[in-house]
Parts: structure tokens; C-alpha cells; sequence
């Protein structure tokens, strides 16, 4: 062990041990009673020497003794402690032989301890924390707060602070250096004298603001040093006249800066920047003394546009007069300063009449040639002839200035209302072409983007024809640049991409799409898109361009589809009938043999034609079996059902003709159940349908109507209906069917069954749901029933209407409405009819005119896209169709079918 | 035995510098009287020790007789009295025994000894002012 030099060093006379490395004591209050073991040296010396050499203990004990002498009391308190003693060490021995049986915790952890051998230093570091056990975290943070410091500054150091701007900055760090000087002085004071701490602190304070002060001191008179030598040096540069003034400004010494400045314009009299430094600082004299200064100084600089325009702001800002005064006479000797003219054209514009106006301004023009916006406003001011001539001018000055195209474009535009749009075309490529021509540098040509940029512009102040011309040039300016005119997709691409970006502005991608089409006429997602945002600006009638657009379109490409989309448009968002109808027949006449032009004309006859519209379906289609000899099967399906409309229109029985056309039917597609039905319907015939079964046993609704046409004999349905499910057995259809049937034939229990199978299989299907509701008995149960539903079918509108149905069955009426509402709002709920059959009932019999007016006028929106609902459906392709025309009629008899078809529900009013 | 080969402080100044003189290690400090039994088994079991802790500790004896200037600032009054210092910081150490500032009792043998200079010096490493000892004394003294 190495030997540390301090050992066999003496220590120093006086020294109070503990106090140099600021040591604290404590105080245990465990530990007080132990003090009086504390033995004074001369007794065991005394001892020593009697007895010799001893054991401690005895010595110790017989220390005591000698000195307390022996007492009995301590005797009896002996005996007691001993005898605790006894008891305690019996107690403990005992406690060791119970510790003996069982291994103690340090043998049982032994192993693991060995292994803390291999934990690493940074593990060791890295142990987590117990919680602050002994408030350490707590008293440093107090610590901490006890030790922050706060400073009163004086307010001398605040004001030098702000005043070393510029040139000289505070030096922060020797401030802060003598504070902490000064708090160990203070704390110094606090151990030693008092009052003459107090003292020293002053003396610090003072000091530091001397020592700031001199610092500013300093550095100004340097400042002023180097600037003199400057001055000196360089008289004739005004820098070094104005960095002296602005020195001696911050200084506070102004009448110095302002003779130093004062010195300089003599010095220097055609420095600009010195007169208006001078001025500025003349600015407390007062305005007049300034004018004076500025006089002077445009005496020496009558040119300076800069010192006119000070001298016009001199001037009290309501003294037009003498302002037009002070700017006529710049004008008068810088008559090309551009910013006198408009300081003066301005001042003008609040005063004066257009007239003189716009006689400044062509003087203007006259002097400062360069300048559009003078051009422009001269422009706007003048009759169109008169600004012809200007434009003219403008562009022999600035043959480079695209502006003036397009003011040029605007102004024909609105001048002539019926210029065409080719004309103002022709006038932009030829600016284009001249600007080409001129521009030397030709980075500074415009691209397609700022071309569209400027259309949109035109686009915002309604010149619309020039934002279509300055589109053409845009798309033909790249055009140009790329030399290869094929049509690849690219370039169209970028273009349609160019229209996307710009896809606020409806006009300039509108004219993007023509110019495309123009060039591209076959790329048909390019008309759509066209089409399109013409249909998306719709007002209340559509723009007409709209059907140009189609005309044209129909031209170039030949499809049946945009004939269709035509014509469709044509009739829905204009009502032209006539036109559509034109449309359409012209579509049969160019696509003789396309159904689905066929197709679209009996729509039309049908939806067009009022009263008479059996009659003048029936035509169309006569006219397209004669067309078309091999027909489709919905082609004839169409046939035989218009016919049978007709035949039940006339009151006439079925005849030859119809069975014969059925039969016809079916032997040229055997495999069309839809045929089947058809047939079995007109006949009344169950032979028709078994057969239909057999040969299209996938035809659901084919089953469904056999079950239904043998009812009579339950066994034979129910057969039926098995014998479907079996085959069909992912239709959820004619398991409702079949619980339906047994619910007819009142076996509750067996539908209950068949329920809970179907579900099983489907478990998501809504109309299994509202059957199976209609099978619980109990009102408690039904409405987990209602949840499990609607969570189960994803809130199916279906649901949502029989839900209100319960409620109404038991007659809660508020109820009600509101779930027929949730159902009607949702998408799928919309387009079907049944909810707006009940619906319709409901305000028939509960609700106020304003609501049922309301709802009409909901109805008749959609009425035309309806296309779901069990009983809407039926009626609607009923062949008796034809009685209830009117959509609110059709409605009320669907509501009055769906009454029917619900006994359960009586109606109260 | 092992009083003879430890340091001997003399003064109170040599106190302090010991204590000041180690920036690493734990200063070790036996303020006691060397006649007396307890105090020569801790001598014997720190000397036999002092070698293996050399790394993280070191040891040296006081005679509170001869150096009287802690005793009441530390209580000095047992026969020994063992007290931990790290960087002029005193250590502190739970026992158990109530008394947290020293340790003046026997420690059963020079393993348990070690394991608490241990425990102290990885504390005080951690910034400690307190440390709970790996041996609880509170049922033995």
C-alpha cells in the first residue's frame, strides 16, 4: 500500500479539525445512552497499573464500579437484566436450531450472489432506482430553488443597453463575471463584518456601471477617432460623413451630428443619400427648416427622383396644391421618372376629372415608354378606337411584352360582342409570333403554365373568348417546341394532367379538353371528361354547349352508347323531348340492329308517351321484331309483356296469338325462366312452371311461383319447396318462402325451426331477419331481437322499416316515424318502394299537409331509380300497371297492397 | 496485530486530509481505542481485508484519545466506531440498528465486512448519501 505524503506532514498550529473540509455532525437519538460508557483515561491507567493486564471487559466493568461504588439497587437491576439476558438467549438458541432444520436465505441465494461476480460496471450503474426513500430528490430541489439568484439591475445598465445599437455591443459576460464576484463578497459578509460587506457591495455596484459606461465611453471615442481619420482621409465620401453624424446621434449629441452632417453636404453637395440623412436628422426642427434643406439640396440635384419625392412628402399631405405644384417641377427636370409620374397620376386620381387623367398618362407614355402599367391604365381610359392606336403604339416600344396581346385580345373582346373566337386565335399566334421574333433572351418566353396562368386570370375577369385564344397558344407554344405532332398518349396525359391542376377553373380546363379533342378527336375519356364539367356547372338549365359538345361528339365517334348518353341527357336534364326522340331515332336508324338502341327507345315511348304509352311501346317493339329477326330472350320477354299490357288495356282475352308467341319464345331459349313464368302467368298454368322448374332449376322465383300455384295441396308445396332449397341451396329466397308457407299453414313451431336453421346459413340476410321477428312471441324478447338484427344485417333499411312496423302494431306512433325515416335516409333504403309506401301511409293518417307535401316532393325526386321492395315491385310489373299513372297514385296503391298484406296492423285514426 | 501495519492518524488535520485526499475510493476511517477487544477484532478483520479492497477503499485507524476533536461532532464514544467517507461526503449506511451513521458493532466476519464497504462504494458511485446495508443487524445488536 502506497503511503500518502500527508501522513508524515506536521499539522498546522491551530487548526480546528473538521472545519477545513466543512464537516457537519449529528445527532442519533438511538444512540444517546451508550455516552455514559465513556470512560476517563486516568481510571483503567489506574487499573492497569494495579492489575495488569486484564480482559477489557473486566476492566470495564470494574471502572464502573470504582467509580459509582456498588449500590443495591443496581445489584436488583443487574439480577433483572441478567435474567432477561438468560430468557433472551434461551429464546434465541432455540431460534437458531429452528434456522439450523431450514437453510438460511443467504445459502439459499449463494449461487445467485456468485453470480453477481459477472455483472458488468455499466450494469452495475445502470441498476434501476428505488423511489426517493430519503427525500434526497425533494431537499436538492429545494436546495436548488434556496441557491437561484435574482439581481435588482440598476436602471443605468438597462438604458446602456438599449443605447449600444449598432456599432458597440454590452459585454454581458463581465457583468455577469463581477456579479458573481460580488455575491462571494456578500456571502463573505455574512461570515464576517457585516456592515463593512454592506460597504463593498456599493462600491462593487458603482463599479460595475462605471465599468459599463467607460466601456461605451470607449468605444465611442474610438468610433469618433476612426471616423475623423476617416474624414480626413476620404473627405469626399459621403459613407464616412453619415456614419459620424449617426455616431454622435446615438450618442445624444445632436447638434453635432447635424453640423457634422451639416459640413458634409457642403463638402460633398451632390451626394443624395447625404441630403436625405441630413434632412432626416432635421426632422425635430420642424417641416419648414426640412423644406429649406431640401430645397437647397434639389438645387444641386435637380435630377434626383429620390429628393423630389421627399420634398413632395414635406408637404402636409392635404396640400394637393402645392404637392402638384412640387411634382410638375420634377417633372419639369426628370421627366422620365417613372415613380414622379405615378406619385403625380395617383395624386390625381383622387381629384381630378378622367380627362386629365388620361392626359397625364399619355405623357406619361410619351416620357416613360417602358412602362405597361401607365399603358395599361391609358388603355383601360380610352374609347376602343383610340386605344387600338395605343395598343399599336405600346407594341412597336415593347415588342416583347406579351401583356400587351392580351390586353390587345381582351379590349376586341369587349369592344365587339360578336368577334369570333378565331379572329382573337389569329391575333394571339401572331403575338407569339412577334414576341418570338423580339425576345432576344429566350428563357424569358412564357411557358404553357403561365400561358394558363394568365387564361385563368382572363377566365376571372370574364373575357372568355380570350381565355379559350391564350389556352389554344399555350397547348400550341409546346406543340411547336416539340417539333413531333404524334398523337402519343403522353402528351395527352400531360394535358389532361394540365386541366386537373387547374380544375377551378371551369372555362381554361374546358377549352384544354376542346383543344384536345380538337387534336385527338377518337380519345373518348377526354369527351367524357369534357361532357363531364359541363354537366357538373349545371344552373338550372344546362349550359347548351353541352349538346354542341354531343353532337360533335356523336359525329366523331360512332357508338350507340353516346347516342344513348345523348339522347339520355337530351330528355333528363333538358326535358327536349322532341330532341331526344330525333336523337334516338336517328341512333335506330345508324344502329338498326342494336337492342340495346331499341331498348332505350321503348323506355323512352314508355315514359314519354302518357296514356298512350302500351300502344306506343308495343310499336316500337313490333317495329324491332321486324328489324331484328334473332331477338334476344329479354327482347321478347319486353314483347310479351307489352302485349299482354295492351291485351289487359283492351279488356281482351288471351288469344292464339299470345300463346303461340310463347311457345315461339321458349322453343328458341328453352332455358329462360323468366319466359316460363311469363307463360305460366298468362295461362294460368302449373304444367308451364314444372316444366320451367325442371329445366331452369336455378330460376328462383320460377320455384317460388309453383310452390305457390299448387297451395291448395300443402303436401305437394312443401315437396316443392324442399326439393328448391335442395337444389338451390344458397338461397336465402326460398327459405323465406318456405317459412312463409308453414307460417300460412299456422305450424308456428316448424317456421320457428326452419328460422333458426336459415339464419344459421345466412346470417346476415335481412328478410330471414324480419321473418324471424315476425315468429317471436314475446314483446321482451323482441327487442335484443331488433339489435341482433340490425347489428347482424348492418343496419339493412329492411329491418330498419319493420322495426317501425312493430312499433306501429304497437301503436307507438312517434316511434314510428322516426324508423321509417332512418330508413328512408339510408342509400339502399331510398330505392325501395315499400318504405316509401309506408311512409306515404303513415303521414296519410298521422301526419300534417307541410309533411306529406314534403315527402311527395322527396318521392318524386327518385321516383324514376326506385327499383326495390317486395310489393312495389310486383305492382310495378303488373300488367295492369298502366291504371295508376301518376307516381303519388302508384305510391298509394302500394301502400294500400302493403295495409293489406299485414293483418296484424289495424289502422286507428 | 493489524493495527501495527495500518495508517495511523494523528491529528485532526490528518483526518481531514485522509478523508480529503481520495477523489475514487472510499476513505475508511476506525475512530476507537486499540486496547479494547472490539476494537482489535474490527483492526484485525480491516487489516485482513484492506488488501482485497485496496481497489475501491481505503483504511485508516484514529485513537479518539489521542484525537479527541471528532468525538462529539461524531459521537464518538464506543469502543469502535467505523465511519465511511466518499469525496468529503460522509456515508451513511442502514443496518438496521437504528443508527445509520456508523458502524459500532462487530460485523460477524470479513466477508460481511467487504460486502458492506461494497454496497457503500457502489452507492456513493451512484451519488448516494445512504446506502441499506446487505446484512440486516437489526435482531443481533
Amino acid at each position: 500500500m502506497d503511503r500518502k505524503a500527508f501522513l508524515d506532514q506536521e499539522a498546522p498550529a491551530g487548526y480546528v479539525a473538521g472545519i477545513g473540509r466543512g464537516a457537519t455532525g449529528f445527532t442519533t437519538s438511538a444512540d444517546v445512552g451508550s455516552a455514559s460508557r465513556i470512560v476517563p483515561d486516568n481510571d483503567y491507567e489506574d487499573d492497569d497499573d494495579d492489575d495488569g493486564p486484564k480482559n477489557e471487559e473486566e476492566i470495564d466493568e470494574r471502572g464502573l464500579l470504582v467509580r459509582g461504588g456498588v449500590d443495591n439497587d443496581d445489584d436488583e437491576a443487574d439480577k433483572i437484566y441478567d435474567e432477561v439476558e438468560r430468557r433472551l438467549s434461551h429464546k434465541s438458541k432455540k431460534d437458531k436450531e429452528n434456522s439450523d432444520a431450514q437453510p438460511s436465505v443467504t445459502s439459499a441465494f449463494a449461487d445467485l450472489k456468485r453470480a453477481l461476480s459477472s455483472v458488468s460496471e455499466d450494469q452495475w450503474a445502470n441498476l434501476p432506482e428505488v423511489g426517493d426513500l430519503t427525500k434526497r430528490n425533494k431537499r436538492l430541489r429545494l436546495l436548488e430553488k434556496s441557491q437561484q439568484r435574482f439581481y435588482a439591475v440598476p436602471d443605468t445598465l438597462l438604458v446602456g443597453g438599449s443605447n449600444g445599437g449598432a456599432g458597440e455591443s454590452t459585454d454581458f459576460n463581465s457583468i455577469s463575471k463581477t456579479k458573481d464576484k460580488l455575491l462571494s463578497k456578500q456571502l463573505d459578509s455574512v461570515v464576517g463584518n457585516t456592515g463593512e460587506g454592506l460597504t463593498n457591495q456599493i462600491d462593487e455596484n458603482d463599479f460595475i456601471i462605471d465599468q459599463t459606461t467607460d466601456n461605451k465611453i470607449d468605444d465611442i471615442r474610438k468610433g469618433r477617432l476612426i471616423f475623423s481619420s476617416l474624414r480626413k482621409t476620404e473627405p469626399l465620401n459621403p459613407n464616412s460623413w453619415i456614419a459620424s453624424a449617426k455616431l454622435e446621434e446615438q450618442d445624444r449629441k445632436f447638434s453635432t451630428a447635424k453640423s457634422l452632417i451639416e459640413n458634409g453636404c457642403q463638402k460633398i453637395p451632390r451626394s443624395v443619400s447625404l441630403w436625405l440623412e441630413n434632412i432626416r436628422l432635421h426632422h425635430s426642427d420642424g417641416t419648414k427648416h426640412c423644406k429649406l434643406i431640401c430645397g437647397q439640396a434639389l438645387k444641386f440635384n435637380p435630377k434626383s427622383e429620390q429628393l423630389w419625392l421627399k420634398a413632395v412628402d414635406l408637404e402636409h399631405p392635404s396640400d394637393f396644391l402645392s404637392q402638384r405644384r412640387i411634382l410638375m417641377k420634377a417633372l419639369e427636370s426628370v421627366p422620365d421618372s417613372v415613380g414622379i409620374w405615378k406619385k403625380l397620376i395617383e395624386l390625381e386620381g383622387e381629384e381630378s376629372k378622367e380627362e386629365d387623367i388620361k392626359k397625364l398618362l399619355s405623357k406619361a407614355v410619351e416620357f416613360c415608354p417602358k412602362e405597361w402599367d401607365f399603358w395599361l391604365s391609358l388603355i383601360n381610359l380610352s374609347e376602343y378606337s383610340e386605344a387600338k392606336s395605343i395598343i399599336n403604339r405600346a407594341r412597336k416600344i415593347m415588342n416583347d411584352n406579351y401583356k400587351i396581346w392580351i390586353t390587345a385580345a381582351k379590349l376586341e373582346e369587349r369592344e365587339n360582342e360578336d368577334i369570333s373566337e378565331a379572329k382573337l386565335s389569329r391575333l394571339m399566334s401572331k403575338g407569339v409570333d412577334e414576341l418570338k421574333k423580339h425576345t432576344v433572351d429566350k428563357s424569358k418566353l412564357l411557358s404553357k403554365e403561365d400561358w394558363l396562368h394568365e387564361a385563368t386570370i382572363a377566365e376571372g375577369e370574364g373575357f372568355l373568348l380570350t381565355c379559350k385564344a391564350i389556352v389554344k397558344i399555350a397547348l400550341q407554344t409546346e406543340e411547336e417546341d416539340e417539333f413531333n405532332i404524334d398523337p402519343s398518349s403522353s402528351r395527352v396525359d400531360d394535358w389532361l394532367s394540365l386541366a386537373d391542376g387547374f380544375s377551378k377553373f371551369t372555362e381554361t380546363s374546358n377549352n384544354i379538353f376542346q383543344i384536345i379533342i380538337s387534336k385527338y378527336p377518337t380519345k373518348i375519356d377526354v369527351w367524357l371528361k369534357l361532357l363531364d364539367s359541363f354537366k357538373k356547372t349545371k344552373n338550372e338549365k344546362p349550359d347548351p354547349r353541352l349538346f354542341e359538345y354531343y353532337e360533335q361528339m356523336v359525329k366523331i365517334n360512332e357508338d350507340e352508347i353516346f347516342y344513348l348518353m345523348y339522347a339520355k341527357d337530351l330528355w333528363k336534364l333538358n326535358t327536349d323531348i322532341d330532341k331526344a326522340k330525333e336523337v334516338l331515332e336517328r341512333a335506330g336508324t345508324l344502329f338498326p340492329f342494336s337492342e340495346s338502341v331499341w331498348f332505350a327507345r321503348i323506355k323512352f315511348a314508355k315514359y314519354t308517351s302518357g296514356t298512350s304509352w302500351v300502344e306506343e311501346s308495343l310499336a316500337v317493339s313490333t317495329k324491332m321484331f321486324q328489324r331484328i329477326s334473332d331477338n334476344s330472350s329479354a327482347a321478347w320477354y319486353k314483347h310479351i309483356h307489352l302485349l299482354r299490357c295492351s291485351y289487359s288495356k283492351n279488356g281482351k282475352p288471351v288469344d292464339e296469338y299470345l300463346t303461340t308467341l310463347c311457345d315461339e319464345a321458349l322453343d328458341k331459349f328453352p332455358d329462360c325462366g323468366k319466359l316460363y313464368l311469363q307463360k305460366s302467368q298468362i295461362l294460368q298454368d302449373v304444367d308451364t312452371l314444372a316444366v320451367g322448374v325442371r329445366r331452369c332449376a336455378q330460376f328462383i322465383p320460377l320455384w317460388i311461383n309453383y310452390a305457390h300455384a299448387v297451395k291448395s295441396n300443402p303436401v305437394r308445396a312443401r315437396a316443392i319447396l324442399d326439393n328448391s332449397i335442395t337444389q338451390n341451396p344458397s338461397s336465402p329466397l326460398l327459405w323465406v318462402e318456405r317459412i312463409r308457407f308453414e307460417k300460412q299453414l299456422n305450424n308456428f313451431d316448424s317456421a320457428r325451426q326452419l328460422c333458426t336453421k336459415a339464419l344459421q346459413k345466412f346470417p346476415s340476410d335481412a328478410n330471414l331477419w324480419i321473418e324471424n321477428l315476425h315468429l317471436i312471441s314475446k314483446i321482451s324478447q323482441r327487442k335484443n331481437a331488433f339489435m341482433d338484427s340490425l347489428k347482424k344485417t348492418n343496419n339493412s333499411s329492411i329491418i330498419l322499416m319493420n322495426i317501425g312496423l312493430f312499433f306501429w302494431i304497437d301503436g307507438k306512433f312517434t316511434k314510428v316515424k322516426a324508423w321509417f325515416e332512418r330508413a328512408l335516409n339510408s342509400d339502399e333504403g331510398k330505392l325501395n318502394g315499400d318504405c316509401w309506401g309506408w311512409m306515404f301511409k303513415y303521414f296519410g293518417l298521422y301526419g300534417t299537409e307541410d309533411e306529406m307535401n314534403e315527402f311527395l316532393q322527396k318521392f318524386s325526386d327518385v321516383y324514376d331509380e326506385i327499383n326495390a321492395g317486395e310489393t312495389w315491385t310486383k305492382l310495378s310489373k303488373s300488367i295492369n300497371r298502366d291504371r295508376f299513372d301518376r307516381p303519388v297514385e302508384f305510391l298509394g296503391e302500394v301502400s294500400n297492397s302493403l295495409v293489406s298484406n299485414t293483418p296484424m296492423l289495424e289502422l286507428k285514426r | 496485530m493489524g493495527s501495527v501495519f495500518l495508517p495511523h492518524l494523528h491529528t485532526g488535520w490528518h483526518v481531514d486530509q485522509a478523508i480529503l485526499s481520495e477523489d475514487e475510493r472510499l476513505v475508511i476511517v476506525r475512530f476507537g481505542r486499540v486496547y479494547e477487544r472490539e476494537c482489535m477484532i474490527m483492526d484485525e478483520f480491516l487489516f485482513g481485508i484492506a488488501e482485497k479492497i485496496k481497489n475501491f477503499a481505503t483504511v485508516y485507524l484514529c485513537d479518539i484519545d489521542e484525537v479527541p476533536d471528532f468525538n462529539s461532532m461524531y459521537e464518538l464514544y464506543d469502543p469502535c466506531t467505523v465511519m465511511f467517507f466518499y469525496r468529503n461526503k460522509h456515508m451513511m449506511c442502514d443496518f438496521g440498528t437504528g443508527n445509520n451513521n456508523k458502524l459500532n458493532f462487530l460485523v460477524g466476519d470479513k466477508q460481511e465486512l467487504i460486502d458492506i464497504i461494497e454496497t457503500i462504494y457502489r452507492g456513493a458511485r451512484k451519488g448516494k448519501g445512504l446506502v441499506i446495508s446487505p446484512i440486516d443487524y437489526s435482531a443481533k445488536h
